[in-house]
């Protein structure tokens, strides 16, 4: 008869009291046409990016950030710089709640619906809140499934994007 | 252009080392060590530096931008890190149409898309929908 037991679940009361709760509001800087370029230029190189990521179009045509375009990259109005958390229990941590006894993470996917597009001088808003926990049975264990949904908006209320993050502990 | 089920997107190709990574690392703040030494990379069990998963994602928006140009909107995208892209090695982001449907905004189109290096390695997995406005 083997002693060892198999763990049943790692979502504790606490844990699953906290599903919903908003982790953080941000709010980015003015989307400036250079913070554009430069992603456009990083992301097509070596080739040169589209026209409408580089002002080719000429002086006064705003220009349209690409999708992905990240406006919160180094520094956010009110933020001070901090050292990322970087371990098992980061979700947690952050609520203030005691993390389970899970060492490692793994990157679940992203989900992204789009809406209107960003624009140099858009501020953007975003608000992320924990959306789930859940559990699945694995090769290595059980598995805990953590989604985060984050919604961005910029300065006249309108949804720029709606993004589900999803970790895998286990 | 060619909306029809089983058609290829255009590839989007790119061969990737530390140029390509320290460009994406000054935009994204994304100086992790296992990105930019590699010696890092090792540590995290990989046989050196290794690319940013997110970059997998432009990568991927790249390749749609091409193909969709100023008719297609772009409405939802998925994505699942599968492998680590390892430096010199050439990474190539594939799409084809898997479904496509008259929608009231346009003719909606929906995309299964990977990327994938010179070794077949499968990087990562995605979907997207696009609309083409009528």
């Amino acid at each position: 008869m083997s002693e060892a037991t198999e763990t049943v679940t790692n979502i504790s009361d606490e844990m699953r009291n906290a599903i919903g709760k908003e982790l953080g509001t941000r709010t980015s800087y003015p989307i400036s046409a250079s913070d554009i370029r430069k992603w456009a230029i990083a992301v097509y190189f070596p080739e040169t990016p589209p026209d409408r990521y580089v002002g080719a179009g000429g002086p006064d045509a705003l220009l349209v950030a690409p999708h992905e375009f990240n406006p919160f990259a180094w520094a956010a109005p009110g933020r001070k710089p901090k050292k990322p958390d970087v371990t098992a229990g980061f979700l947690e941590n952050q609520m203030g709640i005691t993390p389970p006894p899970l060492k490692t993470v793994l990157n679940g996917g992203t989900i992204v619906e789009y809406g209107v597009p960003m624009m140099e001088g858009d501020v953007i808003t975003a608000t992320n809140r924990l959306d789930n926990y859940f559990e699945k049975q694995g090769k290595r264990g059980l598995m805990l499934f953590s989604s985060m949904k984050d919604e961005w908006t910029n300065q006249r209320g309108e949804m720029v994007k709606r993004t589900t993050s999803t970790v895998i502990r286990l | 252009m060619d909306l029809s089920v089983g058609t290829e997107l255009p590839p989007f190709e790119r061969e990737t080392r530390m140029e390509n990574w320290n460009r994406f690392a000054a935009v994204m703040d994304e100086f992790v060590p296992h990105h930019m030494d590699d010696d890092d990379g090792k540590i995290s069990g990989m046989p050196g530096a290794f690319g940013m998963g997110n970059l997998q994602t432009s990568y991927m928006h790249n390749l749609i931008r091409d193909w969709m140009g100023k008719s297609g909107t772009l409405r939802n995208f998925t994505i699942q890190w599968q492998q680590p892209n390892f430096k010199n090695t050439v990474v190539t982001a594939r799409g084809r149409i898997t479904a496509v449907e008259d929608t009231p905004a346009g003719k909606e189109v929906a995309l299964e898309l990977w990327t994938e290096d010179n070794n077949d390695r499968r990087l990562a997995n995605g979907t997207a929908k696009v609309i083409f406005n009528p």
